[in-house]
């Protein structure tokens, strides 16, 4: 596997980057269609003609150590619209010390189609915190598909890992505390555990899930305002040998909205 | 009880990085005033990374504590101030408490629901949009 910094032959690179057949090989269509975009040249002292592995001029050098993406059959989005999902809890009224929880959970189930195995992400609301999807209103429990990715058996990766990071948005700013917390999940064969950002999960065979939680608590004194939180998370793959693949990233922006009354302690 | 999942010993980069604190409205913003009518809004975004954000106690009258971003102080990244102009139908003369006791709770009730209008209004403007993207682009590169 992968190509190696000597000797590198036209047959050699077909064979790890996969395009087209193994006869009448081009090394300009071989580069074009190189999928680790990523790459640079790992011979010792070797200078790129320049342009990068897919870009003209096309040097057979740039692929020394070259190991190609894992392949998927198909890798497909399933919502609309800038964010996976959205979810809101409204606090419409309190006095002196308020508090809002929104939590939703990240499911990764996998699943066989004819002879592939597919990896779907879902998102799911919870009973804390309204969701909406592709614009419409979510069924609390329900599974809604964020991405679908399909493998042949023979490429079925290893592992995979959720990558999350949050920015917490306040307005206005006061005694107000906004928290993230990663939990695991509930509901499926497998529980993520908690604190699971970038944690590497065998991606185990069909037919499993595996549930994630991701908790936002807002806490205030006598504040009115909204508190949002823009949740980034990438869906990584990884099979020994090959370089990471990101088959996914996307948001999921949550909303907690306080309004304080009466008297202020 | 579900069962954890099984973890795997291969390890990928983290390439998510991103963990701020953002903060703006009234206490970051200026309300331009004019014989005591609010008529427009300099906006000011502050932003920070999470594990750095001036953080400070606050005792509730409850006892409980709320730890939170002590706004007032210096962003690690500030944004360019931007104009918002507010609608003849949004425009007060009642000011922000300021987190000064005790509130005047008439002036409460007609400041603050329009405040709320005022942050949804101002969060769907390109100028807003352009100016967070701004200070979290810059806050990617710290």
């Amino acid at each position: 596997m992968g190509i190696p910094t000597s000797n590198i032959s036209l047959q050699a690179i077909q064979a790890e980057v996969g395009h087209g057949t193994s006869s009448n090989i081009s090394l300009q269509a071989q580069s074009q269609n190189a999928a680790n975009t990523g790459h640079t040249s790992t011979i010792s002292g070797y200078s790129s003609p320049g342009g990068g592995l897919t870009g003209s001029p096309y040097g057979i050098g740039e692929f020394g150590g070259y190991v190609n993406v894992i392949q998927t059959v198909s890798n497909v989005q399933n919502y609309t619209g800038s964010n996976a999902a959205s979810f809101v809890k409204v606090l419409s009224s309190y006095n002196g010390y308020g508090f809002v929880r929104v939590e939703y959970q990240l499911v990764m189930k996998t699943t066989q189609v004819g002879s592939n195995y597919v990896a779907t992400l879902y998102v799911e609301e919870t009973s804390n915190g309204l969701g909406s999807y592709n614009s419409a209103a979510m069924n609390t429990g329900t599974l809604y598909p964020i991405q679908t990715v399909t493998f042949t058996q023979a490429n079925w990766p290893d592992s995979y890992a959720l990558d999350h990071s949050v920015n917490a948005i306040s307005s206005p700013g006061g005694a107000i505390s906004t928290d993230t917390t990663l939990l695991g999940g509930t509901g499926e064969t497998h529980t993520s555990g908690s604190n699971w950002d970038n944690s590497t999960k065998e991606l185990l065979n069909p037919t499993t899930g595996t549930a994630f939680k991701v908790r936002h608590n807002t806490t205030a004194e006598c504040w009115t305002g909204t508190s949002t939180y823009d949740d980034t998370i990438s869906l990584k793959f990884i099979k020994s040998g090959y370089p990471t693949l990101t088959a996914a990233t996307f948001t999921i922006d949550t909303e907690q909205d306080m309004n304080h009354t009466g008297l202020c302690p | 009880m579900d069962t954890i999942a099984p973890t795997s010993e291969e390890t990928m980069a983290k390439i998510n990085g991103g963990f701020y604190t953002i903060i703006w409205g009234p206490g970051t913003w200026t309300e331009n005033r004019t014989d005591g009518v609010v008529k427009s809004i300099t906006v000011v975004i502050k932003g920070w990374l999470t594990d750095s954000a001036p953080m400070i106690n606050k005792t509730t009258s409850s006892d409980e504590i709320v730890n939170h971003v002590d706004w007032t102080q210096d962003a690690t990244i500030t944004s360019v101030p931007f104009t918002w102009y507010v609608p003849n139908d949004l425009q007060t003369t009642a000011t922000w408490h300021g987190h000064q006791h005790p509130h005047n709770e008439a002036n409460d009730d007609t400041y603050l629901p329009l405040m709320k209008q005022w942050l949804t209004l101002i969060k769907a403007t390109d100028k807003y949009t352009e100016e967070y993207n701004s200070v979290v682009s810059q806050l990617d590169t710290l």
